[in-house]
């Protein structure tokens, strides 16, 4: 008990005085550096002694893909036969991800895209990805690569493996558009030759990029 | 007048980035599939009567709803005509070949189904060709 008294309110206060002051001073060499130095442009922020952020982005996209194996006859075929190489139906791609890295180099994380078919029969696919994200040209220009599962969630519960790369270009701080390329293999019902088959389906999409950066 | 140089050069880079981007997208025109079927739906044949007589109600409903009086409607619709009970010879549908052709026609646009019930040039999507004619 007696020892308790000793740190009681007087010592709590000493304690938060001298957290506070460690805090501030703490503060203070990164105010510093954030200070423009010379031979940067004044609108760069410069984040030196950064180990890494958090950033989120989301997309909106309208895309369409190849379907490059079709023993269903799906539409639209381009060839003559009915199982030739298709076009797929137009899709919305919605997707939310989150990446942690430095401001120079690759940030690594994880995006999460909804797929919804635009025409045609319902279809909706559900994909989880690793994703890697560059920031070049002072974070203007994204580079993004992603390889993950999609889980077609209708009008059959089927899966694959998918891997996409793209880009974005940042129009403003945080609003910019971007277009990827995927590359998806998907599980299908079998056929009489095939127990399982396999739907390689290359597609690509364009459409607007958000971007949120939380920085140190 | 350095940074007014530099803006123009980006602005014909980005040019150049958004014709690639066009470019791509006409040539790579989703990750959704489309019907193939759910992984691990073994390959079981097709029951004939089952699927004429699917595929009769579908087409009955389709000619209400997009206002279609040919024939070939009056005859879905005719519920007294005996449908096929088998597929042609040597044409070995599955049960997906079903799904597939019953589905696409249950999403079938209006206009597409007049020409899938016409009565003077009908036309088969090519989700329910499973059966193709043999060519002459």
């Amino acid at each position: 008990m007696p020892r308790f008294s000793l740190i009681s309110l007087p010592g709590v206060a000493l304690l938060g005085a001298a957290w506070l002051t460690t805090l501030v001073s703490g503060v203070q060499p990164a105010c510093a550096q954030a200070k423009p130095s010379a031979g940067l442009p004044r609108y760069q922020t410069p984040i030196a002694g950064a180990d890494g952020y958090w950033q989120g982005f989301s997309s909106l996209s309208l895309g369409k893909g190849l379907r490059l194996n079709n023993p269903y006859r799906l539409a639209t075929p381009l060839g003559d036969s009915p199982e030739s190489v298709s076009t797929t139906a137009a899709y919305y791609d919605l997707g939310f991800g989150v990446v942690h890295g430095p401001a120079q180099g690759i940030a690594h994380g994880g995006v999460l895209h909804l797929s919804i078919a635009a025409q045609g029969i319902p279809q909706e696919v559900l994909s989880l990805s690793y994703t890697a994200l560059g920031r070049f040209d002072s974070g203007r220009w994204l580079l993004f690569g992603r390889g993950g599962v999609p889980i077609v969630l209708e009008p059959d519960l089927s899966g694959g493996l998918e891997v996409a790369v793209g880009a974005a270009f940042l129009v403003t701080a945080g609003l910019g558009v971007q277009s990827e390329l995927v590359g998806s293999l998907y599980y299908g019902a079998g056929t009489q030759d095939r127990s399982v088959t396999t739907i390689p389906v290359l597609s690509a999409q364009l459409g607007l990029f958000v971007d949120y950066e939380v920085l140190p | 007048m350095n940074r007014v140089a530099k803006c123009v050069r980006i602005g014909h880079g980005q040019r150049a980035r958004i014709a690639l981007t066009a470019l791509a997208l006409l040539f790579c025109m989703a990750p959704t599939p489309g019907d193939v079927g759910g992984c691990g739906q073994k390959p079981a044949e097709l029951d004939a009567s089952i699927f004429f007589a699917s595929k009769a109600n579908i087409d009955c409903q389709r000619c209400q709803e997009c206002g279609v009086a040919s024939k070939s409607c009056m005859r879905a619709c005719d519920v007294s005509l005996a449908l096929p009970t088998q597929f042609p010879e040597r044409c070995v549908p599955l049960v997906h070949d079903g799904e597939v052709c019953l589905r696409a026609l249950q999403y079938a646009s209006c206009e597409d189904y007049r020409a899938y019930m016409s009565d003077i040039a009908e036309s088969v999507p090519s989700e329910c060709n499973f059966c193709p004619e043999p060519a002459p």
